[in-house]
């Protein structure tokens, strides 16, 4: 209790720079100009305020405050206690808390991170300096009222307030803390200095900085080219310097070794070569009435990507992503540029040896399974690199047996170099494996998979489904393995694999999306299916989560029933990785229903 | 201590003088053994009524059909994964959370004794088919109990009985039914067994049923402990229950479970209940009704005379604090220590007694504990252990120390250690109240019931 007013401070301004940034930039970059060149993470919220409107004025937060579940949360003794601490601090600092941590960080938060010092320091700008004054007043007047008043250190005529080994000093309408002295000083040098400088005592830090930067963050060259990636339409924005990192002998696994499994590779090996050459990270949070999109960008260059992972972006970068079919009920899209076939010939300079004897293994036993055909070259190879997967809700209305734990259904969806040559070979594969799944299934004493071929129009299917025992036929809480009807389909060029036969008939025959051009990466998640998707396995939900958690199924439920409800008002989620304009971009955008 | 007790005197019906009053302390002896443990309000509802009354509704007690409904959902959930260890982690939800704390107590010595392991039995669907059939015989009758357990899917396939032609009977279960379910060693021959494995021919498990296959069924006559005939497998059950050793082997075994490891039960003091459960027709229930409500039970003979099992440590220890937990992580702490629920070590189950504790198992249990008091996912009365403590109005060291005394402890704390703790409490914060009750947990007196 004793250091409350101290974390409640701490506790407000972090919430502000967890929630967004005027710049370094902000503020015609005069935080740039304060902070040392050595600077190697920086984030800004240059407007606070406008942060905290778009998430407490949102009508998403009206509708969570209509919960249910938030009004009993409410009612807890530590909510309780946090409005007691929210009304103290009101009373003290003479005005409700928005408006007043709006006028207190009305010219934006900051913090950075100094790669020579290893210290963290918070910067809070005000509307004027009366309100700093009169917030630094009400708050050492909360700490003595608690007994924590301690006497401050003198430096340069400012007040220091120690903090463990750093301290908090209010210079004019600032407010600066930091964890560490040098820095600290550092910083309070700079901005002393710049007013003392100036050829008018009152004239504004901004226009008193001397043309000199030298010694600044706003003199560092990667900080530079990050300016460059910013988005004017940011809320927040940050910044690492990748090069200080790299030079500074940091992640030095990341930044020069290999990657340590092959789903890894595939999934980030081209990223890890353009962070490995990029100087800088520059990150955006843009938030709007109906969503959040943090975009993250490094500088990038086609050559940066050895020829080992040209499989990744394409030659010359050119990768795209497949258009793919459209079906209902889509759980998640992955569309992908990757060639396989490629990355599977080049494995013995992208791994070790152990991934690579394991691999020759199955490169092996796979080549034997296609009658003798090589994996990598003759089996891969003959298909295009772009990659779907499409993952779709299970309906089972139906449907009988129906499992007790419903999965929803998987594919995969290719293009065929030579359809003409391989569907036969694939189709023949499928047959091979079918056979082998029913040997080991008889072994264990699991059902049988019965098969069947369908033609319509250009559409060829090849379906499989599991003939359920005897005991199962009328189940509604059939084993998992009811999920399953591996099926495959050709239609043209295309190519599906799935894990049930009505989804590999629709991928089969659907007409493809618009394609999102020039993205290499595109993944898409629609909240509302998911939604369905857990509900139909809320009971599932329930029991792990009262086995996990401890809990009554009263409290399970609710549990549940808050994180169902929070989904529903989430309409969707999107990935995208897109080298474009000497960039690459990796985009993360969260939709919410209006 | 006088080793040789008066079976009249030990059976006879409790009746509670000075020297041994029926108050919390006998109260709470009499939960620890019949359950896991009770809360106070528990105790002192119990003191309100008399001892028979307070058994008589430890047998009565019924989940209720919510509980019932809830179970069978998490069941279905765990086998709906095919996991073994989930249908281990429902059984602790199970002890943790059932009202019927003295049938769930029975189904776990059913377990031990009709030992059936899942890692061999993988599939969850037979494990809790067992499971249920256990619970469900807990106090009915034991020679239905034997002849289910005989057909039950689990059982065959863990003693590798799932196949028994008459050209090659298989003796794995003739043997096991005689040695460890009925008579125990000594009371067959070789021969018995031969005979009896013929009697169970034909009797196969497939695709987790059971199957009576007649022309895999050797018909012809047989010799079995005295008796011939062309016995059938129902006849061979019968045969082995219609032995005076029995129900004296079954009784010795309740008797240990319930009211002492040491010393063990002599033939003289078994032999009244011996006759009344096979008076009774077999019926456990009686046998219980006697054995908790007997002088004896509440004996020195009986107080704080068993080592506590790892289930009982646990689970006892959460239900008298009215805690709950994890229970992936308690059903696989209570395995790391050698009784994991559903895996038995072996067709003979659990030793018990003296062989829970060793120097290995003693620093096992202190890590347990730990593990367990300190885990996020535990609360106490759904708050941290600082709240529901103070919530008791236990604000002192002494008072929570004489506290759990009384909900956990068999034996007294000597004074000394409980003025180590009070040191070890006295700051009063959450830490050091974990630390306390830690503490109490490692001590000697805490592994005895």
């Amino acid at each position: 209790m004793s250091h409350f007013p101290l974390r409640l401070i701490v506790f407000w301004l972090a919430a502000g720079a967890f929630v967004d940034a005027n710049s370094a930039v902000g503020n015609d970059g005069v935080v740039a100009r304060l902070l040392p060149e050595t600077t190697v993470g920086f984030l800004e919220v240059p407007e606070p305020s406008v942060v905290m409107a778009r998430i407490l004025d949102h009508p998403l937060s009206t509708r969570i405050q209509a919960m249910d579940v938030f009004t009993k949360a409410t009612q807890s003794k530590e909510y309780r206690s946090f409005l007691t601490g929210r009304k103290l601090f009101e009373l003290q600092i003479g005005m409700d808390w928005r408006p007043a941590i709006e006028a207190l960080t009305a010219g934006g938060i900051y913090a950075a991170a100094d790669g020579a010092t290893e210290g963290l320091v918070l910067l809070v700008r005000a509307k004027d300096e009366a309100v700093m004054e009169n917030f630094r007043v009400k708050i050492l007047e909360l700490t003595r009222l608690n007994g924590e008043q301690k006497k401050p250190d003198d430096y340069r005529g400012l007040s220091i307030y120690k903090l463990d080994k750093g301290g908090a000093a209010v210079v004019r309408d600032w407010l600066v803390v930091t964890n560490n002295a040098d820095l600290g000083k550092g910083v309070l040098d700079r901005l002393l200095d710049a007013q003392v400088n100036s050829d008018d005592a009152e004239e504004p830090v901004e226009k008193a900085d001397p043309a000199g930067v030298v010694g600044t963050l706003s003199a560092n060259a990667e900080f530079q080219r990050a300016t460059q990636m910013r988005d004017p339409h940011s809320q927040v924005w940050a910044f690492a310097n990748l090069k200080s990192l790299r030079d500074a002998g940091k992640a030095k696994k990341f930044f020069e070794g290999k990657a340590e499994n092959p789903l890894a590779e595939l999934l980030a090996g081209g990223i890890q070569s353009t962070l490995q050459q990029a100087i800088c990270v520059s990150s955006n949070l843009t938030l709007t009435d109906d969503s959040v999109q943090l975009r993250i960008s490094t500088p990038w260059q086609a050559d940066w990507i050895p020829e080992e992972r040209t499989y990744f972006f394409g030659p010359d970068g050119n990768g795209k992503a497949p258009a793919l079919p459209v079906v209902p009920e889509t759980l998640l899209t992955l569309a992908t540029y990757r060639n396989v076939s490629e990355m599977w010939l080049r494995a013995g300079d992208l791994f070790d040896e152990q991934i690579n004897d394991k691999l020759a293994e199955a490169d092996s036993g796979l080549s034997t399974v296609f009658a003798g055909r090589d994996f990598g070259e003759e089996i891969l190879g003959s298909f295009e690199p772009q990659i779907g997967i499409v993952v779709a809700r299970q309906d089972f209305t139906a449907v009988s047996p129906v499992p007790a734990i419903r999965l929803p259904a998987f594919a995969l969806v290719m293009t065929l170099r030579e359809p003409e040559v391989m569907r036969s070979e694939l189709r023949r594969t499928f047959q091979s494996a079918i056979g082998f799944f029913n040997i080991v299934g008889a072994q264990n004493g699991n059902p049988q998979l019965e098969m069947d071929m369908q033609k319509s129009g250009d559409v060829d299917l090849i379906t499989s489904r599991y003939l359920p025992l005897k005991k199962d036929q009328d189940s509604t809480s059939a084993p998992i393995i009811y999920n399953f009807s591996p099926s495959a389909g050709f239609s043209g060029s295309r190519f599906v694999l799935s894990s049930t036969a009505s989804l590999a008939q629709q991928l089969a025959a659907a007409p493809v999306a618009q394609s999102d051009a020039g993205v290499n990466t595109h993944l898409m998640l629609d909240a509302g299916v998911l939604t369905k998707t857990l509900d139909d396995n809320r009971e599932q939900l329930i029991s792990q989560n009262m086995m996990t958690e401890g809990r009554s199924r009263e409290e399970s439920e609710a549990s549940i029933d808050l994180l169902l409800e929070f989904i529903r008002n989430v309409k969707d989620a999107g990935l995208t990785l897109e080298p474009k304009d000497d960039q690459l971009n990796l985009q993360l955008k969260l939709t919410v229903n209006p | 201590m006088n080793f040789v007790i008066d079976p009249t005197w030990a059976w006879s019906a409790f009746q509670p003088d000075q020297s041994t009053p029926w108050n919390m302390k006998s109260a709470s002896h009499l939960f620890r053994r019949a359950g896991f443990g009770a809360t106070l309000p528990q105790l002192e509802e119990a003191t309100r009524r008399t001892p028979a009354e307070v058994v008589s509704g430890l047998l009565d007690t019924q989940e209720p059909d919510s509980f019932l409904q809830q179970m069978n959902s998490l069941a279905q959930s765990a086998i709906a994964t095919g996991n073994v260890q989930q249908l281990s982690a429902v059984w602790a939800y199970r002890m943790l959370f059932t009202p019927a704390q003295l049938q769930e107590k029975t189904t776990l010595f059913w377990h031990g004794h009709f030992a059936t392991g899942a890692d061999k039995v993988t599939d969850p669907k037979l494990m809790r088919t067992q499971n249920e059939l256990l619970r469900k015989s807990a106090f009915g009758d034991f020679s239905s109990l034997l002849l289910e357990i005989s057909r039950d899917p689990a059982m065959l396939i863990y003693l590798d009985s799932a196949t028994n032609r008459k050209s090659h009977p298989n003796e794995n279960y003739a043997r096991e039914i005689m040695e460890l379910f009925c008579l125990g060693e000594g009371q067959y021959t070789e021969t018995d067994i031969r005979e009896l494995a013929r009697c169970f021919t034909g009797w196969e498990i497939r695709r987790g049923e059971f199957r009576f296959n007649r022309f895999q069924h050797d018909s012809g006559s047989k010799s079995i402990l005295g008796q011939e005939g062309d016995f059938s497998g129902e006849d061979g059950v019968r045969i082995v229950l219609e032995q005076k050793s029995a129900p004296e082997f079954i009784v010795s075994k309740l008797v240990r479970y319930f009211v002492m490891d040491e010393p063990a039960a002599d033939a003289d003091l078994i032999a009244p209940l011996a006759a009344e459960f096979r008076d009774s027709g077999m019926q456990i229930r009686p046998v219980l009704q006697r054995i908790f409500s007997s002088n004896l039970f509440y004996s020195a003979y009986s107080v704080g005379r068993k080592v506590r099992s790892p289930v009982e440590m646990a689970i006892g220890l959460l239900r008298c604090l009215e805690g709950t937990t994890n229970t992936f992580e308690l059903a696989e702490a209570m395995q790391t220590l050698g009784q994991g629920l559903l895996y038995p070590p072996s067709v003979k189950g659990w030793d018990g007694g003296r062989t829970w504790i060793n120097s290995s198992t003693l620093l096992s249990r202190s890590n347990l504990i730990r593990a367990l008091i300190t885990s996020d996912k535990t609360r106490f009365g759904k708050e941290s252990l600082q709240k529901y403590l103070s919530d008791l109005r236990l604000t002192k060291p002494r008072s929570v120390i004489d506290h759990l005394e009384l909900l956990l402890f068999a034996v007294a704390i000597p004074e000394a250690a409980k003025e180590k703790l009070e040191l070890l409490m006295k700051p009063g914060t959450s830490a050091s109240l974990t630390e306390g009750l830690h503490a109490l947990c490692t001590l000697p007196e805490f592994q005895l019931s």
